[in-house]
């Protein structure tokens, strides 16, 4: 069964005793399981369910309800544009996006193929005045387009030993930040006529 | 942090707010240095704001290492908190209640009477839960209060803590905020390495526990019942009320929740006294705010001034005047807050009682200015967007509501509404508001509306037939 590593198991202790009860810790348990493995997967949430006493469909309904954890369908390096009125208004989040598409490939919900890179729009991430706010794994990045994202798009993809051209062309896979990836069929459901974009009568 | 990131004006992605105006005031010098003696209150039928100000609560952020303890202590921190621990408990509440403060996270309740709330005798422990989450779009003040001054924040939950006889706080902080976080940790083991927290605090027999606790991504864990949820370990679904907190809150306890602001402002409150906070603002908003202007201005940040401050000298003078020809409209308290038409910004001052009158409302304190370039009807759309998305989705009006208008707004914003969609969105509005478990209804009910309602001309402009 996996286990934490020995100096994170000590941590994970110290939480369960910081907390009421073993239950409490289970958001902060989680972000262990996150800085162990990268991400938390289907053994990182029965791990947290063992350590926190709850049942493992509890830690499934927790960690589907949060949008912030890292998930093993995100990128290795995930970009999280903050697209909320402030950012967006004066164009910002949109060009921070379109220049990420253009080296990368990947829109807003996509994973490159070969898994390092992923592309959200988030919400608010409170930092308005410096728009247009991204966040990169855990790195908070203010005014982030133009060259300064052109800066970070560099390094990280010499960091990879790739390039542009790579990614250019290439579609990029869908990744849905709340449920796993899944083919998409036209459904009945899909086919309804009703109010909405879903549904069809509207836009 | 590995690479440097900031195109100006950022500095550095853990340092950004350092070139941002934190403003100093009204510019006239002042004569007297530090704050005047408590003895002096003005007089009830004086102008208000005469009194020269200094931000307060703001006014180490941006100096090198104004996070450590060393600094902090440097500068008479933790003088109040070992000052008052040990003395009566109802005279701080006390003084708190004489200072007026009002909640400083949205919805300005006055934090002295909510302390007053809090039940007692009921066998069971007590709790005060700090609410960190900061979601509301437009809002960035708590974030440079964790990076600059955690050591601010410590100390007021080291005092409110007591005062409400509590053992056991909890700050809650958004998943997001990673530089604030261990910030905040690393002046948590500082402080408890000085046993300033955990047993026998300042040698006065009073014992307190800390505990952080991270969010991870969701908006609704701001709405206070919603972050008690996430505390206890699993969604943040918000709770009915009544039993408000106070009573019934975190593990069935009573429980006094408090915005990061409120909590920092007590210190202050307790070190100069009630009659030195009122020396600014007026009778019903004493005092003073951070603000988080951001948008259409030539000088977006965040400024701390006196309640009452008229908007345009906000706009003008702190934000170096709107980018663009004209304002057309300002949020005024976040995206939540109905919004101000720009003819109207000369009649307003920021303090609750004038946004209630103008029908909004001061929130957060997070003005966004919009000029005469920006389209409202895409301006909500992307709210309906937001809110949509951070709806928890317990309550079937807010789950639904939220969406058709979201729905609505993506029709409108591509130029295919329907003259009949205008009754519609009355409609949708209407039964969302007032019939859900917590208010993120009304608070997508209430931009919606005043857009719609202030600007019908866009939105018909947007329709096909
Ligand atoms: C949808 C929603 C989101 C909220 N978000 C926050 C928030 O991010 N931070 C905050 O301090 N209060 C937020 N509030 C207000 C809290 O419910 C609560 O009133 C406040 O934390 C009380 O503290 P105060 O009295 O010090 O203001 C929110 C309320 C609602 C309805
Ligand atoms: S009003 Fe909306 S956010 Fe609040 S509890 Fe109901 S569904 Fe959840
Ligand atoms: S809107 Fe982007 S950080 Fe607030």
């Amino acid at each position: 069964m996996t286990d934490f590593a020995p100096e994170i198991k000590t941590e994970a202790e110290a939480l369960l005793a910081d907390f009421p009860n073993k239950k409490s810790a289970l958001l902060m348990m989680l972000r262990l399981v996150e800085r162990q493995f990268g991400f938390i997967d289907d053994a990182g949430m029965e791990l947290a369910a063992r350590y926190c006493e709850v049942s493992v469909a509890h830690v499934q309904g927790a960690v589907t309800f949060y949008t912030h954890f890292k998930r093993p369908y995100h990128g290795k390096h995930r970009l999280m544009v903050c697209a909320t009125l402030m950012c967006a208004m004066g164009g910002h989040s949109d060009r921070a996006l379109q220049q990420i598409e253009a080296r990368l490939g990947l829109r807003a919900g996509e994973r490159s193929a070969d898994g390092l890179f992923s592309v959200e729009k988030v919400e608010c991430l409170a930092d308005c005045h410096l728009p247009p706010v991204v966040q990169v794994n855990f790195d908070h990045r203010t005014c982030f387009e133009g060259e300064a994202l052109e800066k970070f798009l560099d390094s990280a993809l010499a960091a990879e030993g790739k390039t542009s051209a790579d990614y250019k062309g290439k579609a990029g896979v869908v990744m849905n930040a709340r449920v796993p990836v899944q083919p998409v069929q036209p459904t009945l459901h899909q086919l309804r006529v009703g109010p909405g974009p879903a549904g069809g009568s509207g836009a | 942090m590995a690479e440097t990131t900031a195109t100006p004006p950022a500095a550095s992605p853990s340092n950004p707010v350092a070139q941002t105006p934190v403003s100093a005031g009204p510019v006239s010098p002042s004569p007297v240095a530090g704050p005047p003696p408590a003895a002096a209150p003005p007089a009830p039928a004086a102008p208000i704001n005469q009194v020269p100000f200094e931000p307060v609560v703001s006014a180490h952020f941006g100096k090198p290492n104004s996070h450590t303890i060393a600094y902090y202590e440097g500068h008479g921190g933790y003088d109040t908190a070992r000052k008052f621990i040990g003395t009566p408990q109802a005279e701080i509440v006390q003084t708190v209640k004489d200072s007026g403060l009002r909640g400083r996270g949205g919805a300005g309740f006055p934090t002295g009477m909510k302390w007053g709330f809090l039940a007692k005798g009921t066998g069971k422990p007590s709790y005060l839960a700090v609410n960190g989450d900061e979601s509301e779009p437009g809002t960035f003040k708590d974030r440079y209060i964790l990076e600059f001054d955690p050591h601010q924040l410590i100390e007021g939950v080291i005092i409110s803590s007591y005062a409400i006889d509590c053992h056991h706080a909890f700050i809650y902080l958004r998943g997001e905020f990673i530089v604030g976080y261990e910030r905040l940790l690393g002046a948590l083991n500082e402080a408890k390495a000085k046993g300033y927290v955990g047993q026998n605090i300042f040698g006065k027999g009073y014992d307190l526990k800390i505990t952080i606790v991270r969010g991870a991504g969701a908006y609704i864990c701001g709405e206070e019942t919603g972050m008690l949820s996430s505390i206890e370990g699993g969604r943040g679904y918000p709770k009915v009320k009544p039993p408000f907190p106070a009573v019934s809150g975190v593990f069935g306890c009573p429980t006094i929740v408090n915005n990061v602001e409120t909590i920092c402002s007590v210190v202050h409150i307790m070190k100069n006294g009630p009659t030195w906070f009122r020396q600014w603002g007026t009778e019903k908003s004493p005092g003073f705010k951070l603000f988080c202007l951001s948008g259409d201005v030539n000088k977006p940040g965040l400024m701390e001034v006196p309640l009452a401050t008229p908007l345009s000298k906000v706009i003008d003078h702190y934000g170096g005047g709107v980018k663009g020809k004209s304002v057309k409209a300002v949020i005024p308290g976040g995206s939540s807050s109905p919004l101000i038409k720009g003819d109207k910004v000369a009649d307003i001052t920021m303090d609750y009682e004038c946004l209630a009158a103008n029908k909004t409302m001061l929130g957060s304190g997070a003005i966004t200015v919009l000029n005469e370039t920006r389209d409202v009807v895409s301006a909500i759309y992307n709210l309906m967007r937001f809110y949509h998305h951070e709806s928890c989705g317990q309550c079937t009006p807010c789950r639904e509501g939220t969406g058709w208008l979201e729905k609505l707004m993506h029709r409108f914003h591509h130029g295919h509404g329907h003259k009949s969609d205008i009754p519609l969105i009355w409609e949708i509005t209407r039964n969302m508001q007032g019939k859900t478990i917590c208010v993120l209804a009304d608070a997508a009910v209430m931009p919606m509306q005043s857009y719609l309602g202030m600007f019908p001309e866009e939105f018909e402009a947007k329709c096909q037939d």
